[in-house]
């Protein structure tokens, strides 16, 4: 079976690193890209099964690259996590708003992200 | 009645009765299963939390050792205090040469002017230096560092990170989080030497 791919989309080098060596440790193959333009051009190309999503990052922020994801047809249907330093509600209604499945907070918990990916991708433990 | 319908009530009662007790014994058997499952359960989620807890310091150590670039290594440092601990203000000094100062090389979040020149001795930041050991405040007083970490080569030390506040969500730092400390206090001023003046040079003091 075709592993998974997961585009982590973080401009924190640690981050990056940290969450490729949680995913990959779980057999999904994962790409990266270091801010939001990159990564809606990693999107339409890779075509990977579900976005991580940092929100805090250069060039484009991840609640304007979600937004755009959603508009995009090629992209609209994948499952977007947002990743973020902060868990204010007002990052959280907006990512949702604009169309995110799920949300996790910096630091990341590798326990949590693996459930919320598991969940977003409709696996589950056992299978 | 017949002599065979005499029989049938006693030894459905036999019966009965030996269902009961192999019911009793398969929900004695069922309660020591589920405990059994609920010690597993415990003891992966144990595993799960230290393989989380050991991959956070792989890659602290990676990160640490990626540059010989002094801004480089200041900015993979405080990348990884806030992607892997959850930190909000930080400072970060190196040690004047004449070993009685610490003098800010990088911050986040804090009054840098204020922070600029810190004297070696003073508060937790002098307790850290003079023990060469980290120092961890219990509760977060404002303006003050809640954690002050010796950057160590050997028994000297050549820096002093401080972490000042913490991220909203974060409440505390925890062992988990003291574990990342001493790895910074015994790595990064090393990777921090590497990369030469002004911590590459005999400024030191000796805690020892």
């Amino acid at each position: 079976m075709a592993r998974k791919k997961i585009l982590l989309v973080d401009d924190s080098s640690t981050a990056r690193l940290l969450a490729r060596m949680v995913l990959q440790d779980s057999a999904y193959e994962v790409i990266t890209a270091r801010d939001g333009v990159e990564g809606i051009e990693k999107a339409k190309t890779e075509k990977p099964d579900l976005i991580l999503l940092d929100v805090m990052m250069p060039n484009m922020d991840g609640i304007e690259a979600c937004k755009r994801l959603r508009d995009e047809a090629a992209t609209a249907a994948i499952p977007i996590i947002m990743v973020t330093t902060r868990g204010e509600e007002g990052i959280a209604e907006a990512s949702y708003a604009y169309g995110c499945n799920e949300f996790v907070t910096k630091p990341v918990d590798p326990a949590e992200l693996l459930a919320k990916v598991r969940n977003c991708l409709g696996e589950w433990e056992g299978t | 009645m017949s002599l065979a319908d005499d029989k049938r009530p006693d030894l459905a009662d036999a019966g009965t009765e030996e269902l009961r007790q192999e019911v009793v014994r398969l929900r004695e058997l069922l309660d020591v299963a589920e405990a059994a499952i609920g010690t597993l359960r415990d003891r992966c989620d144990d595993v799960e939390d230290s393989k989380a807890h050991l991959t956070r310091m792989a890659v602290a150590s990676a990160r640490l050792h990626e540059s010989d670039d002094e801004g480089e290594n200041l900015r993979n440092l405080q990348d990884l205090l806030v992607n892997l601990i959850g930190t909000e203000k930080i400072a970060i000094w190196s040690l004047s040469a004449d070993g009685r100062t610490f003098e800010l090389r990088a911050s986040q979040g804090i009054d840098a002017e204020h922070w600029q020149r810190v004297p070696s001795g003073d508060g937790l930041l002098g307790k850290a230096a003079r023990r060469g050991e980290i120092v961890v405040e219990q509760e977060m007083r404002v303006g003050q560092p809640v954690a002050c970490i010796p950057l160590l080569v050997g028994r000297w030390v050549v820096g002093m990170v401080a972490v000042f506040h913490l991220l909203p969500h974060r409440s505390g730092l925890g062992p988990r989080d003291e574990d990342l400390f001493r790895l910074l206090c015994q790595q990064a001023g090393f990777a921090l030497c590497c990369a030469g003046d002004p911590w590459g040079t005999k400024r030191k003091v000796d805690h020892g």
